[in-house]
């Protein structure tokens, strides 16, 4: 128990690093369920302030919910799951904390399901070098591959493709439209 | 130190005679405070402080009462400078008390040798005397001695620190010498300054008043060749309407070309004097000069001769279109 | 005595002075420097050709001439409507009647077409109207279908013998074109006339088509197409329509450049992990990675003398742009202006560069000289990118927005004109301008 709640923390951590400098969302106790996304959340939430021990008392809290609880549980997860485009800043690759839970849902899922697939597909604004954009892209793609890596899924799992500025989301040349097309769309293959 | 300030307040509000005892009391309770704070002092005192003292101590008895007994009383001594301790006078020796038998020989006898012992004394004395004397002198050759090498030592050391003082008021005048020197160099150094500044000054003042003066000369000048410089600017402004430069990377091209006028402005010819070695950017310079039907010119026939019968251009594509 | 000696000394130095004076004042002619000039575009009159026996075509090839020059910068045309006369020979022509008008050059011809070839010959002749001479005088032949071709070598040849600087009207821009069609976007890789005219499509695709790379012989195209659903690079032969895949690494398969001798390619891939840029020997397909960096490292761009790359990396933070010398495999920042400097082009002279400058919030198009290191500015609209210069260094293409779509447009080097290419497409991006070919 207290291994898998290290082994939990560690990768938390980790994946607080791939954050990079995001402020950690606060989590929710009455979340933590089954295996590992939610149970991460608070035992990370806990463990990143101090020691592991927190995050044993909250798995342990889990152990005792109902099954009532781990249905909403699973509901919440999945309108979680819904959620499918992450949105990024002008020029960066960093992943913004609201992206998080959903990010952390889709790793569970990825996690319990190792035959599942998805792709993750990167896109840019439309300003600036195309060739910069592709790569940009890229990078995007490769934040979200390595948070949900970082957080239960099978590095094969993911396939990650850029597509820069094309196909953008919105088509408008304003700031509101360049917020839109920033983004990385999962896909389940 | 704060049950006197306690104490204090009170006083503040009695009566003069009071305050007077209450002052003695305060005095009497800040001497007993300060008593109180030596003893307290010593008592504190750490005991390891005291070693020292006592080794002390013990390194003077050793050296001036080798069986003192108590140290600790010695220290007391040691402690307190020694009271100066008058000396026990040696007590005079009396002769023995002669017996009356032989008081008669005895005299004689004692007259001889009283005789004999006086000579004897008496050369003694003399002796001694003579001893003495010689070691009175010797002591006051030595003495004199003494103080002769003293004074001459301090003579000595009078004279060295003499000469050093000497010295050392060389040294110092030296330095003030130097240090005048250096002030006369430098004031030598700031005053060419000043002579420079007041110089450049002035022929500034002199540049400038030159320059007003030519700058009025000029402008008579301008006055007079106000007709010139006009038509150059308008030959120039139409120069420039006419020229279309050719695309070209290098800025550096530059092309003079001479033209002939007839009076009325019309192009007589129009020559390329120094080619830009770029035919199309010499192309362009012929063919703004030629584009050009008419060139202002003045009236005046002696400033249209002096000067615009003949004049060349340098086009040169430095600078945007205008 | 002394005195009167003295007084002739004088005398004669004062005459002496006076006389050098004269001389000084004699010598002295009015030299008049000419800094500045009226326009860089050039004022030429080209008359509509005439068809002596009315077997002329029914296409105005002066048209074509016309606004090649103006597309140029360097000349401005006249509106035939606004001529006085139209001559077709020189004995037709009144230089009074152009001069007035304020033309500079003058281009006159004929046109007809052959009875027995039915091939068109053209015979023109260029003026110098200032100058009163006549510059040129050419005899051109071609067959129906090329009737364009035919208009842009007389443009490159007024160009070149009024300028002195090659024309570049009759080399080839290639170009990516999107439209939507049914909901569907529709990727079209497209080859036209500088132009914009007679295009002519070499893939179509409803997949991502980027970054078309011009051959040093002007006969293939290098780009990348996504139409597997992942991105690859590809060489296509334009006359042929034959095409090879040249690679398909994980990851990315980006910014095909050919190198100026054509043996070579440099490309940017993510394979081992983020994009770097990677030499491929196209003889053996031997690849050779010349960055190594945890940055973004790419578009790499050949100095015309092949020893010199440049590229854009984000190493120090935001895209700046780096030179690289091939042999030592140093890269020296070349950018410092802005936070954002990309996607850089070599001049054909490669004194310069051309790159997109971000300024404020706008995105323009900039060129550096490299001795100097002074940038420029030359466009001034919002969203410019993808800028290819002209072969002959005169011109340069980038792509910009015109309302909602993207547009190509045409520049002098001095950033002088402006020229959008006709917009018959949905979005025109990526022009690449060819070189001369052979």
């Amino acid at each position: 128990m207290i291994d898998s709640v290290k082994q939990k923390a560690v990768v938390l951590i980790l994946s607080m690093a791939v954050m990079a400098g995001c402020s950690s969302t606060a989590t929710q106790p009455g979340q933590g369920s089954s295996e590992v996304a939610p149970t991460d959340q608070n035992g990370g939430a806990q463990v990143y302030s101090g020691n592991g021990a927190g995050g044993v008392s909250s798995s342990t809290s889990t152990e005792g919910q109902s099954a009532q609880q781990q249905q909403t549980k699973q509901q919440q997860e999945a309108a979680l799951r819904q959620v499918r485009t992450f949105y990024f800043d002008f020029d960066t690759a960093e992943i913004k904390p609201e992206a998080r839970d959903a990010l952390m849902a889709h790793a569970a899922y990825l996690a319990a399901n190792p035959s599942a697939k998805v792709q993750l597909q990167g896109y840019t604004d439309e300003r600036g070098s195309k060739e910069y954009n592709l790569a940009l892209g890229e990078r995007r793609g490769n934040a979200v591959k390595q948070f949900l890596v970082l957080n239960g899924a099978s590095a094969d799992q993911i396939s990650v493709i850029s597509y820069g500025e094309e196909n953008p989301a919105d088509p408008g040349h304003n700031e509101a439209a360049w917020a839109k097309n920033r983004r990385v769309v999962l896909i389940y293959k | 130190m704060g049950v006197a300030d306690n104490l204090r307040d009170p006083v503040k509000q009695e009566s003069k005679p009071r305050a007077w005892k209450s002052l003695g009391l305060s005095v009497g309770l800040h001497v007993i405070l300060l008593g109180l704070f030596f003893v307290g002092w010593h008592w504190t005192t750490p005991t390891p402080e005291k070693e020292p003292n006592f080794i002390t101590a013990r390194l003077v008895q050793e050296q001036r009462l080798p069986t003192a007994p108590h140290p600790v009383k010695q220290e007391a001594q040691a402690a307190t400078p020694p009271a100066p301790k008058a000396k026990p006078k040696p007590e005079p020796k009396k002769p023995p008390e002669p017996t009356p038998q032989q008081k008669a020989l005895a005299e004689k006898k004692a007259a001889e040798e009283a005789a004999r012992q006086k000579a004897i004394a008496l050369q003694q004395a003399k002796e001694k005397k003579a001893e003495e004397e010689k070691r009175k002198q010797d002591a006051e050759r030595k003495k004199r001695e003494e103080a002769k090498r003293k004074a001459e030592a301090a003579e000595k050391q009078r004279l060295a620190e003499a000469r050093k003082k000497k010295e050392e008021e060389e040294k110092r005048q030296e330095e003030a010498k130097r240090k005048e020197q250096e002030q006369r160099l430098q004031n030598l150094v700031q005053q060419a300054q000043e002579a420079q500044k007041k110089r450049q000054a002035e022929e500034a003042l002199k540049a400038e008043q030159e320059r007003q003066r030519a700058a009025a000369a000029k402008a008579q000048q301008a006055r007079a060749l106000t007709e010139r410089d006009k038509y150059i600017l308008l030959i120039k402004q139409r120069v420039t309407d006419h020229w279309f430069r050719p695309p070209s990377t290098d800025s550096n091209l530059s092309t003079v070309v001479t033209i002939r006028l007839l009076p009325t402005g019309e192009l007589i010819s129009a020559t390329i004097k120094d080619s830009s070695g770029n035919a199309a950017f010499d192309n362009s310079v012929l063919s703004a000069i030629r584009s050009i039907s008419r060139f202002p010119v003045p009236d005046d026939p002696t400033v249209f001769n002096e000067y615009f019968r003949q004049l060349s251009f340098q086009f040169s594509p430095q600078g945007s279109p205008q | 005595m002394i005195a009167g000696l003295m007084m002739r000394i004088i005398r004669f130095l004062v005459v002496l002075c006076s006389f050098s004076l004269l001389a000084q004042s004699a010598r002295a002619e009015l030299l008049i420097h000419i800094t500045k000039a009226a326009s860089d575009a050039i004022p030429i009159a080209i008359v509509p050709f005439a068809s002596p026996n009315g077997t002329g075509p029914n296409e105005d090839l002066t048209q074509i001439v016309r606004d090649d020059l103006d597309m140029s910068g360097n000349f401005k045309s006249l509106d035939p409507s606004r001529m006085l006369s139209l001559p077709s020979q020189g004995s037709q022509v009144y230089y009074r009647d152009w001069r007035l008008l304020g033309q500079r050059y003058l281009v006159i011809g004929q046109i007809q077409r052959g009875a027995t070839d039915q091939n068109y010959h053209v015979q023109y002749e260029l003026f110098d109207v200032t100058q009163q001479k006549q510059m040129l005088k050419s005899n051109l032949t071609t067959t129906a279908n090329n009737l364009r071709s035919l208009a842009h070598v007389i443009s490159d040849q007024v160009y070149k013998a009024i300028t002195g600087v090659r024309g570049a009207f009759s080399t080839r821009l290639a170009f990516v074109t999107l439209d939507k069609e049914g909901g569907k976007s529709v990727y079209r890789l497209q080859v036209s006339d500088v132009d914009g005219q007679r295009a002519q499509v070499l893939l179509k695709s409803t997949q991502p088509i980027l970054s078309p790379d011009w051959s040093p012989d002007a006969k293939k195209l290098a780009y990348v197409s996504f139409e597997t659903g992942q991105p690859a690079i590809y060489i296509q032969d334009i006359a042929t329509g034959k095409r090879q895949k040249l690679t398909d690494f994980q990851g990315l398969n980006s910014a095909p450049a050919w190198s100026p001798d054509g043996k070579d390619m440099l490309m940017t891939l993510s394979k081992d992990g983020n994009a770097e840029i990677y030499e491929m020997d196209l003889a053996n397909r031997q690849l050779t990675r010349l960055t190594h960096h945890w940055a973004i490292d790419t578009e790499a761009n050949w100095a015309p003398d092949g020893r010199q790359i440049v590229f854009t990396s984000d190493r120090s933070g935001g895209p700046q742009i780096y030179q690289m010398d091939l042999r030592t495999q140093d890269a020296k920042r070349l950018t410092f202006g802005g936070p954002y400097n990309a996607s850089p082009r070599y001049s054909p002279d490669g004194k310069y560069i051309y790159y997109v400058h971000r300024d404020g919030g706008n995105f323009n198009i900039a060129k550096m000289n490299l001795s100097t290191g002074e940038q420029t500015i030359l466009t001034h609209t919002d969203l410019d990118d993808s800028p290819s210069v002209a072969p002959n260094g005169r011109m340069l293409i980038y792509c910009t927005h015109q309302g909602t779509k993207s547009v190509l447009s045409v520049i002098s080097v001095d950033g002088g004109s402006k020229y959008f290419l006709p917009a018959k497409f949905g979005d025109v991006r990526e022009p690449a301008w060819s070189p001369f070919g052979s």
